[in-house]
């Protein structure tokens, strides 16, 4: 079976993609195909992506190496400097993008046309490229042009008005963690990426894909967010929050346990009566009341993160537990799954990175590189991809063109 | 008629229960696959009675408006799985399938002798995507939950609060961006069939889906021997970063500075005050260093003005800064009305519904919006007389027996 799986090919083996993304949602768009097999060469201005300059980095050292945000986000991919500022830079992105089937983009809408690279011309000189633009609000629209980075995202797609609830009372509402709304950009685009490459791998025909971050966030409400027209009208905006706290009344939301922080999510009858079992409820307690509540938080209580995690679950009653970066490293479940797979990086040392959310029996996820520094690839792709000389591509450094 | 999506031709089995799975299918069913929902009669999809999201219930199966927000595109199969006569109508229709997906719990279809061994018997490239809470395999295999549960154990709660307030949970997107992950999961394995004509067998923790969100915290502990903390609204470089009150009661705009480039038009764009003039702002580590007394000059002027005018005060300067959009605004906001994010759908039982369209616009193969979800079983004669070659009279037998079951169009 080990021999069959070695043998197989990557999942998206032998296809090319140019990434000429910074920050998080283009680069992790790019990064989904990479962990497939996708061969990804990533275009760094020559002072780099900004997630370079962004923390944490390796014992706090401030290094466009070593930034945990960039080693995360580009694993799998070389990296090539090219700058775009320079006419002689953008002839060899015409060049880079006769080689690729995807080219992934988050240049602020008419950039390319400033650079004298519309995208009308681009899709005529390469009808088989596919072109995925993944901006803050899409190419077209009162807002195209406008700056956000993730927090202005977040909130610009709803999700700061969906998490507002009683517990933080006038406090402003809350940013997703992490890089939440731009993770979301990413994932949306690589699901659309994916949908033209099928199509271009029956037709040869490539396309043009308009991603916008704030609508692939707004997507994920699309049952809440169109409540306000269809049943809210007219009426002042009522936030979700009791919805999005959840279920039955008191038996869902955060609940402080003895040690930590837990959700029960009972909602349907066998699980409700599996909480009631649990917590030694009478039996027959059909309904949330004020006495269960009591007897929930009391029980609560007295039990730590662990016995309501796996009390419940034995139970078969949805339940969580708070799980923290170190957690998740040592979880029982991800070890057993190897969610963790280790990358030795020129700077760091070995490190475990998270792999992706999804186990495919043919074609597994694989480590084949670790993060590019940057231009690690200049010569092999310059030279590989392009036939330049090495004279040529000194002569290119020289003027500043990569 | 508009050119048809890029999936057109492939041809989904949806299991799918709730959100995540469902909404997977939608996806590829915006994308144009043509995707048959099997549906129990006794035991349809949960989001027909209830929303856990939303709070809402429903009387009536075909009146779920979360559900037809989460079905979109699809047509429905009502069946009797318990019946075998049922499970073997199934099995032909997995002969006839590219892709069978669902998100019970791991087990269920073992039980129906429907494994992906068993398929791929039945369709030798046939590709098994299937989605749990914590996967098919490891100690917590069997496990079930909901979006708030993954929210907790995926780690993005953690990082989601105040230091000093619970955890926040989230909402729905949880389960949308599991289900978004589902449909990628399932558009990988169609990318590889159709070079190599092999299927297979795909595995998705919705857990793990929410995990991979925090991976540079991950590595920070890996780097550092340090969890990452709550950080509320800042940001662990840019000042000004945060959620700042405006004028009308419980509206907010978000600001956040990276550069000393867009520092400077900010203090354009506030009208060169004189705090701003304070040397301790000039560079951002003094900014970050003192950005609780940035956010109080900053908060002061944003509670003179609305939401609306903040943004346009300070994009015009090329200053970061949205509102915290509440629904009324994202659905009356001249940008996502001139986007078209909104669009008017007429369902049979619900009547006219305001739906959001699929969040991509593909220029040669559209993604699009062409049909409410289905009621249950709208589509069982159609799908048994046309794709099973079924006749009239072996049809009407199957629906007196109970084993399939048809709406009636209201």
């Amino acid at each position: 079976m080990a021999d069959a799986l070695a043998r197989e090919a990557a999942a998206l083996e032998g296809i090319k993609v140019l990434e000429l993304g910074s920050l998080v949602a283009a680069p992790y768009c790019a990064k989904l195909l990479a962990d497939m097999g996708a061969e990804v060469v990533k275009v760094e201005p020559p002072g780099g992506d900004q997630a370079r300059a962004r923390g944490p980095f390796f014992k706090d050292l401030p290094d466009p190496e070593t930034s945990a945000l960039y080693l995360y986000l580009n694993t799998n991919k070389r990296g090539i400097t090219l700058n775009l500022e320079m006419a002689s830079g953008r002839a060899l992105l015409l060049e880079l993008l006769a080689q690729v089937d995807v080219f992934i983009e988050d240049t602020p809408p008419g950039r390319l046309e400033e650079w004298g690279l519309p995208l009308a011309d681009l899709r005529q000189l390469y009808p088989g490229l596919i072109v995925t633009s993944i901006t803050p609000f899409g190419r077209t629209g009162p807002y195209r042009r406008y700056r956000a980075y993730d927090i202005n995202l977040f909130h610009g797609g709803g999700q700061g008005f969906m998490v507002r609830n009683d517990a933080l009372g006038k406090r402003p509402p809350l940013t997703g963690g992490g890089y939440l709304a731009e993770f979301d950009g990413g994932l949306s685009a690589a699901v659309a990426t994916l949908g033209a490459l099928y199509h271009q791998g029956l037709t040869g025909l490539g396309q043009h894909l308009d991603c916008s971050v704030q609508e692939a966030v707004m997507a994920l409400e699309r049952a809440t967010l169109t409540r306000y027209p269809n049943e809210l009208a007219g009426s002042a905006t009522t936030p979700l929050s009791a919805g999005s706290r959840g279920g039955r009344s008191g038996m869902s939301g955060t609940q402080r346990c003895k040690d930590g922080w837990v959700t029960i999510a009972a909602l349907e009858e066998h699980q409700w009566q599996g909480l009631m079992r649990l917590i030694g409820a009478p039996a027959g307690s059909l309904r949330p009341t004020p006495e269960l509540d009591e007897l929930l938080r009391a029980w609560l209580a007295e039990h730590t993160m662990d016995e309501v995690y796996h009390g419940a679950e034995a139970l078969s009653v949805p339940a969580g537990r708070l799980q923290t970066s170190r957690d998740l490293l040592e979880s029982a479940q991800l070890q057993a799954r190897e969610f963790f797979q280790s990358i030795d990086h020129p700077r760091t040392g070995a490190l475990p990175y998270p792999t992706a959310g999804y186990r495919m029996s043919a074609t597994p996820w694989r480590a084949r590189r670790p993060a590019p520094l940057l231009g690690q690839h200049n010569t092999e792709v310059y030279c590989g991809w392009l036939q330049r000389s090495q004279t040529e591509l000194a002569r290119l450094a020289q003027a500043g063109a990569i | 008629m508009a050119a048809a999506g890029p999936l057109r031709g492939v041809r989904v089995l949806d299991f799918g229960w709730a959100w995540a799975g469902p909404l997977g299918c939608t996806l590829l069913a915006f994308l144009g696959a043509e995707v048959i929902k099997i549906e129990g009669q006794r035991r349809p999809d949960y989001s027909r009675r209830m929303s856990m999201t939303t709070g809402q219930t429903f009387d009536n199966l075909d009146q779920s408006t979360v559900f037809n927000d989460m079905n979109l595109n699809k047509q429905s199969l009502a069946v009797d799985l318990s019946d075998p006569k049922g499970v073997a109508m199934v099995k032909r229709l997995v002969g006839l399938s590219d892709v069978v997906m669902g998100n019970m719990r791991p087990g269920v279809m073992d039980k129906l002798g429907l494994r992906y061994e068993d398929l791929r018997r039945l369709k030798p490239d046939i590709i098994m995507c299937w989605s749990s809470a914590a996967g098919s395999t490891g100690p917590y295999r069997g496990h079930v939950g909901y979006a708030p549960t993954f929210a907790l154990l995926g780690g993005i709660s953690h990082l989601t609060r105040y230091p000093d307030s619970p955890p926040t949970l989230l909402s729905g997107s949880i389960d949308a961006a599991s289900g978004t992950t589902f449909a990628l999961a399932a558009l990988l394995a169609l990318n590889h069939r159709l070079r190599t004509g092999r299927g297979q067998l795909v595995d998705v923790s919705s857990t793990e889906a929410i995990a991979v969100f925090s991976g540079h915290a991950i590595l920070e502990y890996a780097l550092n021997n340090r969890v990452q903390g709550p950080l509320g609204n800042e940001d662990e470089a840019m000042a000004p970063h945060n959620v700042y009150p405006c004028q009308d009661d419980d509206t907010w705009i978000t600001i956040a500075v990276a550069t000393d480039q867009e520092w400077r038009a900010l203090v354009a764009a506030l009208g060169d005050p004189a705090w701003a003039q304070d040397p301790r702002f000039a560079a951002g580590p003094g900014r970050w260093q003192h950005r609780q007394e940035l956010d109080r000059h900053l908060e002061a002027w944003t509670r003179q003005h609305t939401d609306y005018e903040a943004m346009a005060l300070l994009q015009a300067a090329g200053v970061a800064a949205v509102p915290s959009f509440n629904n009324r605004e994202l659905y009356e906001d001249p940008h996502t009305q001139a986007r078209g994010v909104f669009t008017k759908l007429r369902h049979p039982a619900i009547g006219e519904r305001i739906v959001m369209r699929p969040p991509w616009l593909l220029s040669d193969t559209p993604a699009a919006i062409t049909a409410p979800a289905p009621l249950l079983g709208q589509h069982t004669a159609h799908i048994l007389r046309d794709l099973l070659g079924l006749t009239e009279p072996a049809i009407s037998e199957l629906k007196a027996e109970g084993v399939v079951y048809e709406a009636t169009l209201p």
